[in-house]
């Protein structure tokens, strides 16, 4: 007797419905599963004959073939354990299911024991059901929670087999899961700024780069706080949207985040991927296609600690999901694309040793070693970080003296409302003052004659290598945004500029 | 054959230097025409090495050397020459040769202006203002056209004046790679120089012999920053041979690049605050300079007065303004742009004026 099951895969971030059909025919006791199976889905096999036996179903010997429907994708991951035990009962005739089989979608792994368990990439999967009109979903009470976030759709978590053979035979009734709202709105602040003592340039330029997302470097000395500069960003960047918040959680159901609670994540993502990183654990894909570091901070923080130690190659591929907010993987059965819209935020020593313009300790580098350490990090790159800025070691004499910094609280408000006025200039549209295209710095940042002839005057003196006066505009205009300026001022621009010199040039 | 040729023949065989350095004129030539016997007597060296010396300078033709030279455009003077610098000519080891490109001219004053390669903003700042102000009075600067401090006194007496710079390299290996501009610009008004033949790369060795010329061309010597084992130092070992003056600018006591000099100051060095206390030296009039006075708002005036001339961090003058960030940064690029501060690697802040 053959049985028709609905499931669902999973290509880059968007789920597919799986139709799975199980033919049950007499003959020597054989199962096959077809239908471009990896290895997991083989071995569902065996935990589909024991999940069965130890659920007090019978699993009869017969040939049994299963066929996942479309036959040319390739199907990856233990999450078709459930629907393929759901088709095999049906089939053996042990299960009489009323008419929801067909408005459900089941997702999930089974133990021998029958029982379900959570699967990667639940809330995609319950997006695409929802998105193609199913009514429901079947999945392990973990994947429930994270799928009841879509509203539309009635998310039935069963805890084992028995529980979806109950449910779908019409034998018992099983709560539709509640949205869980309980972390909305949180965010972690582990790093609050008011921690961060001193360091009022950096502290500044971070505000301004979280105001209009700009891209930066910091540079200094080995145990100057550029670590802890950066991983405050989340607590001063403006709360996820609601549908950012969907956006990130997906990415990390995909990327499965074992151990978090599953819910919507409503924290901004910070990632700090180590130097030694492979090329596709920064941009994703892979032979398991997963989704890299670049994607993991979609809406959030990229950090790149040691810039200089990160390989050339590595860096290079940073330049496209830069400009284009998202990333294309190009695979031989096709293109994959993956969002990866994220604040590049780089941390790096001034010089081999660290401690080039340090008060205290003599860099011991020689000139050679110096520039050869700095030019590992490529123009084109640099071209595209609109801030730099150097953050010096604090004094002993310093750390006692300051007064605790600002809380961040305080510094997101004026986040806040300088985006506001970027919303409004880009009438609507998600663009922030760092994403401006050329025609619209052009529009939005004009600046005064007296500024302009100021700026030709002093350019000399103040950036040497004038590269990127697009990018003194941008800063300029967000600058103005935080002050509540409509016109860039003079004074806007006179401060921007000490974010694109970083001093030394002359030694170098 | 004449001695001028007999000279550079010498002076590209720079390991064979040393046995002639002692010779009159007229001995080289015979060097050249006489046998091994004459060569062992004028050298006073052994058998063995007068005849791989005679060998060695018999092997090259120098007509076509001097025609080879000629084609890279590169002028040399020998010991022979009346063109060659007076100045060097009391030195009891004056070069051979001096292969140069630019103008030899001896008519002003020579300062050498030394100092580290790795030098401080203040060292390199007080350099480049020093160095302008003594060719304004009509100095001619010579340094080794190294990084930091040389490289910042040639830029200043450029501004100027009149400067020459000594390599330690054959004068078609500029050294360091950065300087290729800078030293076109020096031939065009003072000279490039070195005793070293073209081609020769840039060796460590080769330096100290570099020095000695820098010491010997100048009337004073004025080390601006030296650490403890500097090779500005053996600059002015030279120039204490030479019975030369030897003037040094302080810097922090703190100041790792600076404690060479002040070593200098203790073993009796003079010390000079100045470009005028220079001149005063030398017996040269004073030159007036024009003070433009710059209007500044009452932001900028406060952020300047916080700022020293040695350094001061961005943070710390932030701190003691006690305005919001914004106003300071940008008072700080107003500043820069009126080139009264400079800012540094690091976060750093000095006063230039």
């Amino acid at each position: 007797m053959l049985c028709v099951v609905k499931s669902a895969a999973i290509v880059g971030l968007e789920a597919y419905q799986v139709e799975i059909e199980v033919d049950i025919s007499k003959g020597l006791p054989v199962f096959t599963i077809v239908g471009l199976p990896d290895a997991a889905v083989q071995e569902s096999r065996e935990r589909v004959r024991a999940a069965i036996k130890n659920s007090e179903f019978e699993f009869k010997a017969n040939r049994v073939t299963v066929n996942l429907a479309p036959a040319d994708m390739r199907k990856e991951g233990p999450s078709f354990d459930l629907p393929i035990a759901i088709g095999l009962l049906i089939s053996a005739g042990q299960l009489k299911p009323d008419s929801r089989l067909d408005q459900y979608w089941m997702v999930g792994e089974l133990s021998l024991t029958g029982d379900v368990k959570p699967i990667k990439g639940a809330l995609s999967i319950a997006i695409g059901a929802a998105e193609r009109g199913v009514k429901g979903l079947l999945a392990s009470p973990e994947n429930a929670r994270e799928a009841a976030i879509i509203d539309s759709l009635n998310v039935v978590p069963v805890r084992n087999l028995s529980e979806a053979a109950q449910f779908l035979s019409g034998e018992k009734h099983i709560e539709f899961q509640k949205k869980d709202d309980s972390n909305a709105g949180q965010r972690v602040s582990e790093n609050d700024y008011s921690d961060i003592k001193g360091q009022f340039q950096a502290r500044r330029a971070i505000e301004i780069a979280a105001a209009g997302g700009h891209n930066m470097l910091m540079i200094g000395p080995p145990g100057s706080g550029k670590t802890m500069l950066a991983s405050g960003l989340p607590t001063i960047l403006p709360e996820l949207s609601p549908e950012e918040a969907i956006d990130v959680t997906k990415i990390y159901s995909i990327y499965g985040n074992d151990g978090e609670k599953r819910g919507l994540i409503w924290k901004r993502p910070f990632r700090s991927p180590h130097h030694t990183i492979s090329f596709t654990g920064l941009v994703g894909g892979g032979q398991k296609l997963r989704p890299g570091e670049i994607t993991l901070s979609h809406h959030g923080v990229l950090f790149l600690d040691e810039l200089p130690q990160f390989g050339p190659s590595i860096l290079q591929t940073l330049r496209q999901p830069i400009e284009a907010k998202e990333i294309t993987i190009a695979r031989a059965s096709g293109n994959l694309t993956y969002p990866a819209s994220f604040m590049l935020v780089c941390a790096m020593n001034p010089c081999p040793c660290g401690y080039l313009g340090d008060a205290k300790k003599e860099c011991t580098c020689s000139l050679g070693k110096i520039q050869r350490y700095r030019s590992r990090v490529s123009g084109p790159l640099l071209d595209r970080i609109d801030m730099q800025v150097e953050v010096a070691r604090l004094t002993k004499s310093d750390l006692m003296q300051c007064t605790p910094g600002e809380k961040s609280e305080e510094i997101r408000r004026r986040v806040d409302s300088a985006r506001a006025i970027q919303r409004q200039r880009f009438s609507g549209n998600h663009v922030l003052n760092s994403q401006m295209s050329a025609s619209q710095v052009r529009t939005f940042c004009k600046i005064s004659n007296e500024s302009k002839t100021w700026l030709n005057r002093a350019l000399d003196k103040l950036l040497p290598t004038a590269r990127g006066y697009d990018r003194l505009l941008k800063t300029s205009r967000t600058i103005a945004d935080l002050s509540g300026n409509e016109e860039i001022e003079l004074a806007d621009l006179a401060e921007a500029i000490q974010y694109r010199s970083v001093g030394g040039g002359e030694i170098l | 054959m004449n001695k001028r040729l007999a000279w550079l023949g010498v002076g590209l065989n720079q390991q064979l230097w040393r046995y002639f350095r002692h010779l009159r004129d007229d001995e080289v030539e015979e060097v050249y025409k006489g046998s091994v016997k004459t060569t062992m007597r004028l050298l006073g060296v052994n058998r063995e090495v007068a005849s791989a010396t005679d060998k060695q300078l018999s092997s090259i033709d120098l007509e076509a050397e001097d025609e080879k030279i000629e084609r890279l455009q590169i002028n040399f003077v020998t010991r022979a020459d009346r063109s060659y610098p007076e100045s060097l000519r009391n030195l009891y080891d004056k070069p051979a040769v001096l292969f140069f490109k630019g103008d030899l001219n001896e008519s002003n004053d020579v300062v050498a202006m030394v100092g580290s390669r790795k030098s401080t903003a203040y060292g390199r700042t007080i350099a480049r203002e020093i160095a302008s102000s003594l060719a304004e009075a009509g100095i001619t600067i010579v340094s080794g056209m190294a990084r930091g401090i040389d490289s910042a006194a040639h830029k200043g007496a450029l501004e100027q004046g009149r400067t020459v710079a000594v390599f330690g390299a054959g004068i078609d290996k500029i050294y360091p790679p950065e300087n290729r501009d800078l030293a076109k610009e020096i031939e065009k008004s003072g000279a490039i120089i070195s005793e070293y033949p073209p081609g020769t790369p840039p060796r460590a060795l080769n330096f100290p012999g570099r020095n000695r010329i820098i010491a010997g061309l100048a009337k004073v010597v004025l080390i601006i920053e030296a650490s403890k084992r500097s090779g500005a130092l053996i600059t002015a070992d030279f120039a204490l041979e030479q019975g030369k003056d030897i003037l040094v600018v302080p810097g922090s006591i703190k100041s790792a690049v600076s404690a060479g000099c002040h070593g200098l100051i203790k073993d009796g060095a003079g010390v000079i605050e100045s470009a005028d206390d220079v001149l005063e030296l030398l017996g040269c009039e004073r030159v007036e300079r024009k003070e433009t006075q710059q209007v500044l708002s009452e932001g900028e005036t406060k952020v300047l007065a916080n700022v020293d001339y040695y350094k001061t961090h961005v943070d710390t003058i932030i701190k003691d303004d006690g305005r919001s960030e914004q106003k300071v940064l940008a008072d700080l690029s107003m500043l820069q742009a009126q080139g009264l501060i400079k800012k540094q690697v690091g976060g750093w802040y000095l006063r230039v004026r």
